[in-house]
This record gives structure tokens, C-alpha cells and sequence, in this order.
């Protein structure tokens, strides 16, 4: 192996690539561009060796560089004159020059050599650290100083003149000023010195020696990727990385063929290379021939006159640490692996600890875990198994649901609460947490976690929830009690449910405070009421009574003032007692002629005032401060009394409120029928509002119509009305979006003011109205209503109720509206569907035309349907199909064209809808009389029958074709989408039509093309026939002259040539003619085909009849044809020489043979359509006759046709007919 | 003074009848002499060869090999032999096919004997004859407006050649191994470059106009 100085060796560069600097300075680029720049090679060097150069290494290399050179400089023997020395140093440092390492100029100089300063200007180090934009602490020229001090101390043979640099232009001086002397001279104050010190010295050999021994491979390449140098360690590399051993690396050995496989990766990274980039990978992984390694390495372009000439190499194997690290990955995945556990053990605690891997399905238990139930280690088995089998049954399948949740990562963390079996039995109740742990893509692979034993909180959770169902219980009884209470009031028929109570109140109150007259008064709004009397006017009457707080003299003063007051005498003159008068007017003597003494006391809770209590009595003076202070507590119990019944009814009314609407909602998810949700909600809003009436209003275009109403009677007389929708109330709710209530239409001006309004509202009897809209999303639906004779009856709560019913009514409508479309659209598509298919089924016509019209029927709701052609022309309707028609009209065939007929509308393409036949569309009598016998029979059945119809027109080919109408019994409005869906049908049927034309088109153009093929061919065979026969009759003369006994024969053939052609003409007639096939007899025809055969073939052809008869036409023509197809084949393939025709009669069977013994062919392998063989076989088949073909190559074909004719070919004579005919019969 | 050599005829036709009405014509002409009889184009081609004939009289529709198609490759194979075109067809299709195929001459099987033999004598010495009719049929092709083919794409042409046979479209798109609605595009686009408003419209046009090839 050599050694890196010998394959790189500054000598060789000199002496190889010579001339000298110039060359050496080429190389000098290539290590110095290196990270392009000197600190780039040094610090790549650096690394390279692994230890820091000092400056001494690279003055050293300068020394060594200078020297070398300044040695090329030498005349041999060395100089002795020092004049010469000085000569050769000039020369030496002005070939640096030119070199390209600065400009130099020796200002000082003393020979023989004492001192030689040098001024350098832009010497390299300077340069790029110019480039670098670097200022150095130090003089930073070593390697130029390195330089001069090698060729002084070689041109003047000396070791002992050192350089000293004075100023440095890299560090901001104007010029770098080198100072050449002794060292003695220099008293260590030197940069450099030549060789004297063994350490430097050691320093170059160990960079040689470095480069040899570095763990480091350094190669050197052509473009081509050739070696061009390397060092050991590379070849070692290769060695150890590929299949090629160190021996195979040699200067010019390609690494692509040391390392097959390596161009795949390195390739592109050579390709940026050669383009002049340096490239610096790590852990770039190479493989060759299955042997993976990893490197750290370094491209570098060697760049020669600006061209890439090659590849520095500098590579460390990297392959240890990627596989280190890798293995440090996998332990450290270990390593986690096992933190996790302990991680759960930690968490766990106290508890007992499990690890189920899910791979083996082992289970670890630690032995705290066992002990919790009992058992010892050994006693449970480490599986899942053992697990499950101490599960409360009643908690397996929960228990397996929550893990199969966590296995499935549909939970975060696994946790279940569940019953373990002690070993004595018992069950404890366990809290298991865990975790399963999963790989990178999520699969679960271990589950672990821990046990807890919960059974003391368990049972401590059970006695609370077991004391908490006691109370419960009690506090339901409780709560049946009061219900009880409640529904003995719910049962009160009045609203009034508070009056019995308080009137027995008030009967106490009189053992208190003595009265003659009392009564406990509400306050609604700004109106007073009577809810309790007791006293001497009749209880009825007293309870209707209610008057405006506004005209209520004293109690007015009560109510305002928010006091009890008292008037010792209603007739005497203080400004209460006047009130009271005022209040009373025309009753003061009458009805409330008993009262002289008042007390009035307000009824209030928590601020709130309620209404108030009056007592009056007969005597005046009666009532005193004291029954007021007693009345006034009383009056509190009172207030609390009705406050408490408030509640109640409110509450019972919002219990009452959610059932109907969760009955609302039920029915609107349940049953669709949406008149019944319809009347449902207005039952609804109607008991839960107390209104008189509820009423659904719903918007129909401009229309309102009412489809559902609820209360009394005149309500729901309104059920089937239309009005207009324009200046209603329920315009009002629509456009505003809001509910509108009206306390009195009497006094209100949005009734008022709108004369369309106020008749409704006075026709309906209605005093107070509410209405909410109903609004699906933007759409108005319509509005939902309640009205009541008594003013003044619809609250707020009123109005959030119907609002909430009108918003159930709307999602009612919509359901309901889009099931209906939804239906509607599935029943098209499936109807559309099937009437595709039958259309491409191929099925005849009528049938298709049936199932188009039951589909139609189907689709739209129609009872009956049918389908009319309408023949212009013709002056005449066809019918074409029909569907549920009474059995009556089937008799009908068609019915003259004309105006009384409905359909007259599908002449101008126009659907057409009757809505009512009988009151809109029916005849006056005398039309009917002016009415053929079909067309009112017709009319009568439809009139009769039906009361509505839809009729669509459909076009084929154009033209108007005919129509198909839909009968209903009842009848009908006909919405645009039904008529459209009408029309879609009629399109169908003029789709059916047209592909039933096309069919029959094509059937009839294939019978067309076949005759016309033969006829064709027949011509043909005439015109040769008779071009033959003319051509001869045109030489006769002269052949005859030349050769009489040919001119005989040539007239022979002329004379059959034109029987024949006589022949082939009657057989095309025959084929314009189809008909005159049956008119001859079969003898006949068979005879003619014969002598065309031989006309035209000039191929004898025997014709043998045996026995007579008369055969069926359709049996006649199909012998004929087969006749015929068969002397055409044998015309045209059989090359035959003899052909034999032969019929033959007997009682049983009619046989026709054809033979020849022309070429034949193979059965099996002639396509079944070729020679129109199928065709013959057709014919057979249709007349229930057996046809055989036999044939083999060389061995001639025989056709043979045999009819069983079971006596109904009509023998006529048994003799036997024997008809021959040959060519050269002579 | 010897005889000139007569010219040497080959016939081809496939009916026996013509042949043989051929055969004897050729009897009574001293300068032209009969060398081979020919069923089929490729009897015909075979026998050329070895016959070596100055013209041949070919019958154009013929089974296998056709007429036009044997014209051609005789004249490829053996230039030197003048084809006289003999036909009972008039049709321009023809004239031009058997023209283009190197036929010199085209007659019809209602020529004369003499004509005939005239023409053979012309074709042998490179001068064509064309019965009237041929001539007028060239005319006709030169002079008549070309066939409206309402500029159908060859697919289009393909879908409407599988309507005119009476196929649905699903019939169709099965046969041409498309999709229905390619198919359905392609219908509607001959329904209006046909300016017709059905398929029955479509095809009844296809077939009086003889629109498909």
C-alpha cells in the first residue's frame, strides 16, 4: 500500500505537474479554496487532523514550500558569491509574484545575509481575510513568511535566518513589511525559523504522518470519479464497506466499480460538486451491494483555470455512531418503556398493580393486587382469563365495554368501577385505572393500570343513596298528599278555584270583625273584581261585578294609596265618603242601601299589590282602628292565600304547558297527518289560553284559509273559509314577525281603522284578540289565532304560549309539507324508473303503453287513465291504452275527431285540466243529442264515472300524436307540479312510440335489404346471361364461317343462354313479386330456378320430382327459398360440375334434396351466418321442417329439407313427375 | 411479311357464362388470341404471372378479390399488362375505384363485339377507351355537389350506423364500450347537426341520404 507522502508529496506535485509556483499555485487553490479560504483550510485541516494548527505548522509549511522552490533556483554547485545569493532571492520572490501570492518589493537589504526586509503588499493571507472582512489580533502572514525564510536559508545554505513580520496589511497597516535575519539577531523574537526547533519539526512529520494515519479517508478524483490519490484509511474504508478489497484500490480504479450500488445516492451529490459547489453531509448513508455504512463527509470541487478538474474527498466513517445512536434509540425506547411501568406503579401506590400484554394476552398481577382479594401469589393465574372469572356477572359486560372503549382509543384513560370476587366470596368493589400504551400508529399493545379497593366508599355511597331513597320516599308521599289537595281543586270547574276557600275565610274573619257585607276584591290589570263575597247580595250576582280601578272611589283610594282606610259613614260628607257615593251613584240606596260603615284594607305580598278586602256594615261608626289593625293581619293571610294559589295554578298551568307541548311535538314526529297536529295545536292553544276560540289561519297565496279551528261552535263554523290576506290582522303578525294582541277591537285602531278587519272581527263575535305567526324562516305559513267575546282576557303569558304552539305548528307544517314532497318525489323517480326500464326491455308496444299509463295513475292519484291517439288525417281517436277504465269502455275502440270531445286542447300541444267535468265541462242536452253513438257512449261513461281529468298531449315524429288522460272520481284541483309531472309521463309514452317506429323501421328496412340484395343479384345474373348470349350471336356469322361445328355448339349456348336468361327474368319478377311465389306451383318454380342456373353457370343441373302435391304458401316459399339459397352457394363456392334438384311427395313427408359434388366445406367451421346458412335454417324452423346440411371437404354438399306434411300436402297424383335437364342435352 | 404477333388476352370474370361468351368472341379475331381463363382476382394475379398477357379484361364485382383490387395489384406486379375494366356496373364508385386501380379502359357489358376487340387493341397500344355511360358517371362525379355529410365525426357516424340498426342507447354504449351519457351527447349532437328533433328523424335521414359510409 503506499503512504500518503509518497502519493502526495509537494515534490511530486513540482516535478509532475511542473513548471513550479505557477502549477504549485494551481494545487495551492485547490487545498486553499477549501470553504473557500484560508481559514477554511485551516480550520478544515483542524479538523482534519483533530488538533489545532498552530501558526508554526503553516509558517512550516511555507518553509517547506519556499524551500522547495527556492531549490529549482540553484545552480549546482550551490552560489559561493553573496552577490549571486542576492540575485536568486530577488529572482525567488518575484516568481512568488508572478505567481499570484502578492506584490513584493525588497526595500533593505544586506549581503551577505545579516538582514533583508521585504515589503509585500496583498499577499494572500491578506487578501482573504480581506475577502473574509477579517482583522486578525496578529500578524497573519504565516505561510508568506514561511516562504521567504525557505528561500533564504536555502539560496544562502543556511537553517538559521528567521522572519519577523513588522506590520500587516490584513491587520490595517498600508503594506505588510517582512523582516529577514538571524535568529541570534532576532533574539527569539522571530515568527519562524528554518527547522531549528525539533517540535516544529515533529509538527510537519505528524501532519504527513496524520495524513497517512488519520481516521479520516482522503481521495482524490477526475470528474470521472477515478482515483486519482487517496490515503490508507479510504482504501481501508473501501475494504471494509464493499465488496472490493483495498488491493483493487489504485490511481485510475473508478469508485463507482470499487463500490457498485454507491452511484445511486452519490450520483446527485457529485453532480453539485463537479458544478463547482462544496458539499459537507453527515451521516449520509451508503450502500453497496447490501453493505450499509454511514459517512461524514466533505466534497470538495478541485477547481484548475476555473474548471472543476476533480474531487476532493474527505470522508469519516459515521457508520459506529448512526448505529450507536440508533441503538441508543432503541434503549432508550426501552428504557421509557419501562419508566411507563414504573410511572403506573408509582401512581398506583397502595393499590394493586396489572399489566396485560395485549400481544400474549399475559396479564401481570402484582401481589398486593391478589392479596385485595385475598389470594396469594400463586393462587390467581397470570392471565386475562383469571381476570374476567372473578367479574360480578352483573358487571362483565360493562366491564368489557369500558375496555374495549380504551383499547379503541375512544377514551383517555381506562377507569371503571366494578365487583371482584373475594376468596371468601364476598364482592369488593374495585376502581381500576389504567392506560393502555400503543406504538406509533396507535395500536394499543400493552394495557396496565391499577386496583383499588372502593368497597368502603361503595358501601358508604349505598347507605346515603340508600337514606336518600327513604326521603324520597317520604318526600312523595308528601308530595301525593298535596297532589291529592290539587287535584281535589284542579276539579273545580270555575277558574275561580280560590272563592269556596275564601268565602269560608271571610265567614271566620266575621267571628273577628263583624260585617255585614265582605269582599275580597283582584286586581286584573286595571280592573277590580269580586273574587269572594259574602254578604247581602246574591253570591252570583256579586261575583260578576268588576269595575275600572280608575272609577272606584274608595277603594280606588285604598288600591292608590296602598292603606286601609275607613269611612265611618258612607252618607256623610268627607271627601272618602263622597268617592264612595260617586262610585255607588244609583246604588247607594238600592243594591248597597245597607252600607253606612266601610273598611277597605289593601292585599299585598312582598310589595306586590294583589287587590284589596272591603267590609262594610250597617251601622255608621261601625269599625274602629282596632278591626282595622285586625283586619289588616287578617288581610296579609288573605294576600298570602291568593299569592299561594297563584303560584300554583301558574305552575300547574306551565306543567300543563310543557305536556301539551311535548304531545305537540310528539305527534308532529310521529303521526304526519298534518290536519291532525293542525288541530291538535289549536285544541291546544285554545285549553291552555282559555280562550273562546282558536283558529288556524293559513296562508294560501293572497288567500287565508282556515283548516283547523278549536273551542266553540262558532269557531269552528269558520273551519273551510277563505279570505283575503290583504289588511288582515294576520298581515299585521306576518309582516311584523310578532305576535299581535288586541285587548278591545272596540276601542283598538289597527282594528278600527281597517273596515276589512273590523267586519271578520265583528262576525266572529270577538272582543279581545291574540294572533301568533307562523313563519318557516322567511316564508309566511300562516297565522294561528285566538279571540274571546270578553275584552281584556290575553296576558303576556298567553302570548308566550301561543307563540311557542304557533313555532310547533310551523315545524308541524313544514315536516309534514316536506315528507309529502319527499314521498312525491321518491314515487316520480321509482314510477320514471320503471317505465325506463320497461322501455329498454323490449317489450311490445301496448304492453309498454299499459304500464306508463298505471304508473301514471299510481303517481298522480288519478282512478283511471288512457291514452288517445288522434289520428288528424283520420278525423278519428284511437284509444290506445287504458287502466281502471270501466268495463264499458273497453269496448270502445275509437271515436270520431271533433269539437264536443274534450281532447281538443291536445291538438294545441296544451295540457289540459278539467277540474269539475259535470258542473264545468258537461254538455247541455242538446249536445249530447247532436253526439254520435260512440262519442256518447264515450261521454256517458266518463261523465258517469268520473268528475275531474288531466289530460297531457304528447308529440312522435313531430306531429301532434295523441294524449294521456288521468280520470279522477272526484273532483280536483290540479297543482302545476302534477300537470308538469302529467306531461313528463306523455313524454315517456311519445319515447315509447318512437322506439317502437324505430323498431319496426329496422325490422322492415333488414326484409327489404334481403329482397332487394336478391333481386340485385338476379339482375346481375341476367345481364351476364344475356352479355354472354349477345357477344356470340355477334361473332356467330364469322365463327361459323371459320369453324361450322363450333358455330353449332356456340349456337346451342346461345339458345340455352337465353332460356336461361328467360328463366332468371321470371325469378326476378318472382322477387318483385313475392306473390306470384304462391301463385305457381312449386314443380314450376323449381324448374325455372334450375334452368337459371344452368343459363347462368353453365352447370348442368338434374331436376327430379317425385310424386304431386300442393303445399301450404308459407311451406312453398321456404322450399323455394332454401332451393334458391342453395344453388346460389353452390353458384358461387361449389366449383361443381354436376348439381342435383329432388322433390319428392308421399303421404307422410315432403323432401327436398339438393346435392352437388363441388369442393365442399366443414361444417363445424363455417360461421354460422356465412353461405346464408342461419337464414335457411330460419325458414325451416318457421315451417316446423327438419333441414340437414352435409357437406366435407372435396366430398360435395347435400341440403336436405323435410316437411312433415301429415296428409296436408294435397296428393293430387301419385306418378311420378320426372323433369331433366342438362346443359348438353342434345 | 410476317404476321405481327396477335395481342395476348386473359379474361377474368367469375360468371362461367361470360367467360365462356368471352372465349368465344376472341375466336373470331385473328389478332387476338385467348392464353388464360381466370374465376377469381387471385387466379387471376397467379395466372398473369405466368402467362404473361398484353390485357386483361376483368370483371369488377367479384367475391374475395375484387376487380378493382385485382386491377391494382396486376398493375403493380406486372406493369406491363393493360387491364380493360368489363362490367355490368355503372356507378361512379366504380368507375373511379377501377380507374384509380390502373384500369385503362372501363366498358360495360353491353359493348359490341367489335368495340370490344377495338378497345383491347387500344389498351394493348396505351390508349384508353370509356363507354358513354362511365364517362358520364365521371362527369357527373366531377361536376356534382359533394355528399352533405353535415359534418359527423367518425364516432358520431359509428353511433349512428348502431341507431339506424335500432339500438337503445344503452344497446349502443355497450356495443362502442363507452358510457350512456356519452352516448346520450353523442345522439343530441347528430339530432342537431342533422337539424332533426328525434332518433326516428335521425335515422330516416341517415338512410335517404345515405349518410353512412
Amino acid at each position: 500500500m503506499s503512504s500518503f507522502s509518497e502519493t502526495y508529496d509537494y515534490q511530486a506535485w513540482l516535478t509532475q505537474e511542473g513548471p513550479g509556483w505557477l502549477r504549485f499555485g494551481g494545487a495551492r487553490m485547490a487545498l486553499l479554496d477549501i470553504e473557500s479560504g484560508f481559514w477554511g483550510l485551516r480550520r478544515q485541516l483542524e479538523a482534519l487532523i483533530g488538533m489545532r494548527l498552530t501558526d508554526g505548522v503553516i509558517q512550516q509549511a511555507g518553509v517547506n514550500g519556499g524551500a522547495s522552490f527556492a531549490r529549482g533556483f540553484l545552480s549546482d554547485p550551490l552560489p559561493d558569491d553573496a552577490g549571486e545569493v542576492a540575485r536568486a532571492t530577488h529572482e525567488c520572490i518575484a516568481a512568488y509574484e508572478a505567481a499570484g501570492f502578492g506584490r513584493f518589493a525588497v526595500v533593505e537589504e544586506e549581503w551577505p545575509i545579516g538582514r533583508l526586509s521585504v515589503r509585500g503588499e496583498d499577499t494572500f493571507e491578506a487578501w482573504m481575510m480581506a475577502q473574509h472582512e477579517r482583522q486578525p489580533d496578529e500578524p497573519a502572514c504565516a505561510y508568506t513568511a514561511g516562504v521567504l525564510v525557505g528561500f533564504i536559508n536555502v539560496l544562502s545554505d543556511r537553517n538559521d535566518i528567521v522572519c519577523r513580520q513588522v506590520s500587516c496589511q490584513a491587520q490595517g497597516d498600508e503594506a505588510c513589511l517582512f523582516e529577514l535575519l538571524t535568529a541570534d539577531a532576532a533574539e527569539g523574537d522571530g515568527v519562524v525559523a528554518y527547522d531549528p526547533d525539533p517540535g516544529l519539526s515533529r509538527q510537519l512529520n505528524l501532519l504527513e504522518i496524520l495524513f497517512d494515519r488519520m481516521p479520516m479517508g482522503i481521495a482524490v478524483f477526475d470528474r470521472q470519479m477515478r482515483v486519482r490519490r487517496y490515503n490508507p484509511t479510504w482504501a481501508e474504508f473501501i475494504e471494509r464497506y464493499t465488496r472490493s478489497s483495498a488491493d483493487q484500490v489504485v490511481p485510475g480504479a473508478s469508485l463507482y466499480e470499487l463500490a457498485p450500488g454507491s452511484e445511486t445516492s452519490l450520483q446527485p451529490v457529485i453532480e453539485r460538486v463537479l458544478a463547482g459547489e462544496t458539499v459537507q453531509l453527515e451521516a449520509f448513508p451508503g450502500e453497496s451491494e447490501g453493505i450499509v455504512s454511514y459517512w461524514d463527509v466533505v466534497f470538495v470541487p478541485l477547481i484548475e483555470d476555473d474548471a472543476v478538474v476533480g474531487v476532493l474527498d474527505v470522508t469519516t466513517d459515521a457508520t459506529a455512531r448512526v448505529e450507536a445512536s440508533r441503538e441508543l434509540q432503541r434503549t432508550l425506547a426501552k428504557l421509557r418503556q419501562r419508566e411507563e411501568r414504573l410511572d403506573l406503579v408509582m401512581r398506583g401506590t397502595n393499590d394493586g398493580i396489572w399489566d396485560w400484554d395485549l400481544e400474549t394476552n399475559q396479564v401481570y398481577f402484582s401481589p398486593r393486587w391478589k392479596r385485595m382479594l385475598g389470594y396469594k401469589e400463586e393462587e390467581i393465574e397470570d392471565s386475562f382469563q383469571a381476570w374476567l372469572e372473578l367479574i360480578h356477572p352483573d358487571d362483565v359486560e360493562q366491564a368489557q365495554a369500558a375496555l374495549r372503549a380504551h383499547l379503541e382509543a375512544r377514551t383517555e384513560t381506562y377507569r371503571l368501577e366494578h365487583r371482584l370476587r373475594h376468596k371468601d366470596g364476598s364482592y369488593r368493589w374495585i376502581l381500576a385505572r389504567g392506560q393502555a400504551l400503543r406504538d406509533e400508529s396507535g395500536h394499543p399493545y400493552r394495557m396496565a393500570g391499577s386496583h383499588a379497593d372502593i368497597t368502603q366508599r361503595k358501601l358508604a355511597e349505598q347507605a346515603l343513596q340508600e337514606m336518600n331513597l327513604t326521603l324520597e320516599h317520604r318526600v312523595q308521599r308528601r308530595t301525593q298528599d298535596l297532589q291529592a289537595l290539587l287535584d281535589i281543586s284542579a276539579k273545580l270547574t270555575s277558574t275561580l278555584e280560590l272563592e269556596p276557600l275564601l268565602g269560608s275565610v271571610l265567614e271566620q274573619l266575621r267571628t273577628i270583625v263583624d260585617f255585614d257585607g265582605a269582599s275580597v276584591l283582584v286586581l286584573k290589570g286595571e280592573t277590580l273584581r269580586i273574587l269572594a263575597y259574602r254578604g247581602p247580595i246574591p253570591q252570583d250576582e256579586a261575583l260578576q261585578i268588576r269595575f275600572p280601578v280608575r272609577a272606584a272611589g274608595a277603594n280606588q283610594a285604598v288600591i292608590e294609596q296602598r292603606r286601609a282606610l275607613i269611612i265611618e259613614d258612607v252618607r256623610s260628607d268627607t271627601e272618602l265618603a263622597r268617592a264612595f257615593q260617586d262610585t255607588a251613584g244609583s246604588q247607594l240606596t238600592t243594591t248597597f242601601g245597607y252600607v253606612r260603615s266601610w273598611l277597605g284594607v289593601p292585599l299585598s305580598v312582598k310589595g306586590r299589590l294583589l287587590g284589596m278586602l272591603s267590609l262594610d256594615h250597617r251601622e255608621p261608626g261601625y269599625y274602629t282602628p282596632e278591626h282595622r289593625r285586625l283586619v289588616t293581619v287578617f288581610a296579609n293571610q288573605v294576600a298570602v292565600a291568593i299569592e299561594n294559589a297563584r303560584l300554583y295554578t301558574e305552575t300547574r298551568q306551565r306543567v300543563d304547558e310543557i305536556r301539551s307541548q311535548f304531545s305537540v311535538q310528539q305527534a308532529i314526529t310521529s303521526r304526519l297527518d298534518p290536519d291532525t297536529v293542525l288541530q291538535l295545536i289549536v285544541d291546544e292553544a285554545q285549553r291552555l289560553t282559555g280562550a273562546q276560540r282558536a283558529v288556524l289561519f293559513m296562508r294560501q297565496g293572497d288567500e287565508l284559509v282556515i283548516p283547523v279551528a278549536a273551542g266553540d261552535a262558532r269557531g269552528r263554523q269558520l273551519i273551510g273559509e277563505s279570505m283575503p290576506l290583504a289588511g288582515s290582522l294576520a298581515e299585521l303578525a306576518l309582516t311584523s314577525r310578532q305576535a299581535v294582541r288586541v285587548a278591545n277591537a272596540r276601542h283598538d285602531p289597527r282594528v278600527q281603522a281597517h273596515p276589512s278587519r273590523q267586519s271578520l272581527i265583528q262576525r266572529a263575535d270577538a272582543r279581545a284578540l291574540l294572533l301568533a305567526p307562523l313563519l318557516a324562516e322567511d316564508r309566511p305559513l300562516g297565522v294561528i289565532s285566538l279571540s274571546d267575546s270578553q275584552a281584556d282576557v290575553f296576558d303576556e303569558n298567553d302570548e308566550r304560549v301561543l307563540t311557542l304552539l304557533a313555532s310547533s305548528a310551523t315545524v308541524g307544517i313544514e315536516n309534514a309539507r316536506l315528507y309529502h314532497a319527499e314521498q312525491e318525489r321518491r314515487l316520480v323517480a321509482e314510477s320514471l324508473r320503471d317505465i325506463l326500464a320497461v322501455l329498454n326491455a323490449n317489450q311490445p308496444l301496448p304492453e309498454t303503453l299499459e304500464h306508463i299509463v298505471a304508473s301514471a295513475i299510481r303517481v298522480l292519484g288519478a282512478d283511471a287513465g288512457v291514452i288517445y291517439h288522434m289520428d288528424q288525417q283520420a278525423q278519428q281517436i284511437y284509444i290506445e291504452a287504458t287502466c281502471n277504465m270501466p268495463p264499458p269502455f273497453d269496448q270502445l275502440e275509437r271515436l270520431p275527431l271533433t269539437e264536443t270531445v274534450p281532447n281538443q286542447a291536445t291538438l294545441q300541444m296544451k295540457p289540459h285540466v278539467q277540474v269539475d267535468i259535470k258542473s264545468a265541462g258537461a254538455l247541455r242536452r242538446e249536445e249530447i243529442h247532436r253526439l254520435g253513438p260512440e262519442e256518447r257512449r264515450w261521454y256517458e261513461i266518463v261523465s258517469q264515472n268520473f268528475s275531474a281529468f288531466l289530460s297531457a298531449p304528447f308529440m312522435v315524429q313531430g306531429q301532434v300524436y295523441g294524449d294521456i288522460s288521468l280520470y279522477y272520481r272526484r273532483p280536483q284541483e290540479f297543482a302545476q307540479e302534477e300537470i308538469d309531472l302529467a306531461v313528463s309521463f306523455a313524454d315517456q309514452i311519445a319515447l315509447a312510440m318512437e322506439n317502437a317506429a324505430l323498431r319496426t323501421q329496422a325490422e322492415r328496412s333488414a326484409v327489404s335489404e334481403e329482397r332487394t340484395r336478391l333481386a340485385r343479384e338476379l339482375h346481375d345474373a341476367v345481364t351476364q346471361t344475356l352479355f354472354s348470349a349477345s357477344l356470340i350471336a355477334d361473332v356467330l356469322p364469322r365463327l361459323y364461317e371459320r369453324n361450322p361445328e363450333q358455330g353449332r355448339q356456340r349456337l346451342q349456348e346461345l339458345r340455352e343462354l337465353t332460356r336461361g336468361a328467360l328463366a332468371e327474368m321470371r325469378t326476378l319478377l318472382l322477387e318483385l313479386r313475392p306473390a306470384t311465389l304462391t301463385e305457381s306451383s312449386l314443380d314450376e318454380l323449381l324448374r325455372q330456378l334450375a334452368e337459371a342456373t344452368v343459363g347462368r353457370t353453365r352447370l348442368p343441373v338434374d331436376l327430379a320430382i317425385e310424386g304431386q302435391g300442393a303445399l301450404p304458401p308459407e311451406v312453398q316459399v321456404a322450399f323455394y327459398r332454401i332451393a334458391q339459397e342453395s344453388l346460389n352457394n353452390i353458384a358461387k363456392h361449389a366449383e361443381a360440375d354436376h348439381v342435383t334438384l329432388r322433390l319428392t311427395y308421399n303421404e307422410q313427408v315432403v323432401r327436398l334434396t339438393i346435392h352437388d359434388d363441388g369442393r365442399g366445406f366443414d361444417p363445424a367451421r363455417a360461421a354460422p351466418n356465412s353461405l346464408g346458412l342461419s337464414i335457411m335454417r330460419e325458414r325451416a324452423v318457421k315451417i316446423e321442417a327438419d333441414l340437414q346440411i352435409e357437406s366435407q371437404i372435396g366430398r360435395g354438399t347435400r341440403v336436405m329439407v323435410r316437411w312433415p306434411s301429415d296428409g296436408r300436402a294435397k296428393m293430387t297424383d301419385a306418378e311420378g313427375n320426372n323433369g331433366g335437364l342438362r346443359s348438353d342435352d342434345d | 411479311m410476317t404476321e405481327p404477333e396477335p395481342i395476348r388476352v386473359m379474361i377474368v370474370d367469375d360468371h362461367a357464362v361470360v367467360r365462356s361468351g368471352l372465349a368465344a368472341f376472341l375466336m373470331v379475331f385473328d389478332d387476338l388470341e385467348l392464353v388464360a381463363e381466370a374465376s377469381s382476382g387471385e387466379e387471376a394475379l397467379r395466372l398473369c404471372e405466368r402467362e404473361a398477357p398484353d390485357v386483361v379484361l376483368m370483371d369488377l364485382v367479384m367475391p374475395e378479390m375484387d376487380g378493382a383490387a385485382a386491377t391494382k395489384a396486376i398493375r403493380e406486379q406486372c406493369p406491363r399488362v393493360q387491364v380493360v375494366a368489363l362490367t355490368s356496373f355503372r356507378e361512379e364508385g366504380l368507375v373511379q375505384g377501377a380507374l384509380k386501380a390502373g384500369a385503362i379502359s372501363y366498358l360495360l357489358k353491353n359493348v359490341k363485339a367489335d368495340e370490344l376487340a377495338e378497345a383491347i387493341r387500344a389498351a394493348h397500344a396505351g390508349r384508353p377507351t370509356l363507354a358513354p355511360e362511365a364517362t358520364q358517371a365521371l362527369i357527373h362525379a366531377a361536376t356534382a355537389p359533394p355528399k352533405p355529410d353535415h359534418d359527423l365525426t367518425p364516432r358520431e357516424l359509428d353511433v349512428l350506423a348502431l341507431m339506424v340498426e335500432g339500438m337503445t342507447n344503452p344497446e349502443i354504449a355497450e356495443k362502442l364500450v363507452i358510457s350512456k351519457s356519452t352516448v346520450k351527447f353523442h345522439v343530441s349532437s347528430i339530432l342537431s347537426k342533422l337539424d332533426v328533433t328525434s332518433r326516428t328523424e335521425a335515422v330516416a335521414k341517415a338512410m335517404q341520404e345515405d349518410l353512412l359510409p
